[in-house]
C-alpha cells in the first residue's frame, strides 16, 4: 500500500471515531443540560414522580413515543393523580435528539441505536 | 517494655483516639449553630421560631409536635424545575436510612403554597412513596416561609426571573428536640450525605442520653 493511502486511511479513521466522539458528547452535554435535573445523573429518577431511564423499555423501542415525548412534554395529569410533568422540547433539532437518544440508550439500557432518518419519520408522525 | 511492644501500644492508643473524633460515636456532641443572642443578659441560643403550618393530611403541625423527635428539613417547591428534585433525592435517601428508626421525621416546607395546596403535597407525598408520619410536605403562609427559612440558614427569596419564580438553596438541616440548629449538608451534593447521616445518629445517641 502507498504511503499516501496509508495515511489516508489513518485520517479517516481518525475523523470516524472523532465525529462518534462527537456526537456522544453532544447528546451527554444535552441531558445533562435538559434532563439531569429530573432524572439524576444515573437515570435513576424519583419513584413514581420522575421515571428513571435506567432500563427503560422507552429506550429500546418496545415502548413507542418517546420522541413525541421529548418533542411535546408530558402534561400533568389534570385529574390530579399524579405531579407527572415534562417540558416540552419542541427547539430540539433531529439530529441534537438523536444523539441524545443514542447517549441515552448506550449509558442507560441496551444500546438500540437510532437513527436520523428513524427520529425524522417518529417527529413527523407525532401529534402536535 | 520493649521497643516493638511500645510502638503497637501507642498506635493502639493513637487508633482509640482517632476512632472517638469521628462524628456520630457515642459521647461525642454535635455544636448548636447559629449566634447566640442576649436579652435583659440572658443570653438564648438560636432556635427555630414557633410556626403553624398543614400538612398534606391536612393535619396542623406546630415546632411543639415535632418536638417529641429529632426532625430532617428542607425548603422546596413542586414545580421547581431546578434543583428541587436532586435535592428531594437525598431527602428519599435519609428517608430510607432513617423509616425504621423511631424519633426522626422529615419535614418538607413549601415556598410555593399558591400552587402548592394540601391536595397537590398529598399528591407528590405518594408519587413519591412516602408516608406522613415520617415524611410532612408543609405548607402555610408564603412570606412567613421566606422568613422560617433564615432560621433554617437557607437563603430563599420570590424572584420573577428564577426558575419556577423561588430562588432558594438546597441545604438539608438537621433539627433537635428543642428546636436548635445541629447539623446541615448540601442536598446537591451527594457526597455530603454520609457525613450527615452520622451527625443523624450522633445527635440520637445525645438525645438518648
Amino acid at each position: 500500500m502507498k504511503k499516501t493511502s496509508k495515511a489516508f486511511l489513518v485520517l479517516t479513521c481518525l475523523a470516524l471515531y472523532h465525529s462518534c466522539q462527537d456526537t456522544f458528547t453532544q447528546g451527554q452535554r444535552i441531558y445533562s443540560t435538559l434532563c439531569a435535573n429530573c432524572h439524576m445523573d444515573d437515570g435513576s429518577g424519583l419513584n413514581d414522580l420522575i421515571p428513571p431511564l435506567k432500563g427503560s423499555r422507552y429506550l429500546n423501542g418496545e415502548k413507542e413515543g418517546i420522541v413525541c415525548i421529548i418533542k411535546n412534554g408530558i402534561r400533568a395529569d389534570s385529574l390530579g393523580l399524579t405531579l407527572k410533568y415534562m417540558p416540552s422540547h419542541q427547539k430540539m433539532t433531529e439530529v441534537e435528539m438523536t444523539n441524545l437518544l443514542n447517549y441515552l440508550s448506550t449509558t442507560f439500557s441496551s444500546g438500540k441505536p437510532w437513527t436520523l432518518s428513524e427520529i425524522k419519520t417518529l417527529k413527523k408522525n407525532c401529534k402536535p | 517494655m520493649g521497643a516493638m511492644k511500645k510502638s503497637k501500644l501507642i498506635l493502639g492508643a493513637l487508633t482509640v483516639l482517632a476512632l472517638s473524633c469521628q462524628p456520630g460515636s457515642k459521647g461525642d456532641k454535635l455544636p448548636v449553630l447559629g449566634n447566640p443572642t442576649t436579652d435583659n443578659g440572658v443570653t438564648k441560643e438560636h432556635t427555630i421560631r414557633p410556626f403553624t403550618y398543614f400538612s398534606q393530611d391536612s393535619a396542623v403541625i406546630t415546632n411543639d409536635s415535632l418536638a417529641n423527635g429529632i426532625y430532617i428539613a428542607d425548603f422546596f417547591f413542586t414545580s421547581c424545575p431546578s434543583i428541587c428534585p436532586r435535592v428531594m433525592k437525598q431527602m428519599l435517601r435519609l428517608h430510607d436510612e432513617f423509616k425504621n428508626v423511631n424519633g426522626v421525621r422529615l419535614v418538607s416546607f413549601t415556598l410555593d403554597p399558591k400552587r402548592d395546596s394540601i391536595g397537590k403535597l398529598s399528591v407528590y407525598a405518594e408519587n413519591i412513596g412516602v408516608k406522613s408520619d415520617k415524611w410532612l410536605f408543609l405548607t402555610g403562609d408564603k412570606d412567613f416561609t421566606l422568613d422560617l427559612a433564615d432560621d433554617y440558614f437557607v437563603a430563599a427569596l420570590e424572584d420573577p426571573s428564577a426558575p419556577g419564580g423561588f430562588d432558594h438553596s438546597g441545604k438539608i438541616i438537621l433539627v433537635d428536640k428543642k428546636g436548635r440548629v445541629r447539623s446541615f449538608c448540601e442536598g446537591t451534593d451527594p457526597t455530603t450525605i454520609p457525613d450527615f447521616i452520622k451527625d443523624v445518629h450522633a445527635l440520637l445517641n445525645e438525645e438518648d442520653k
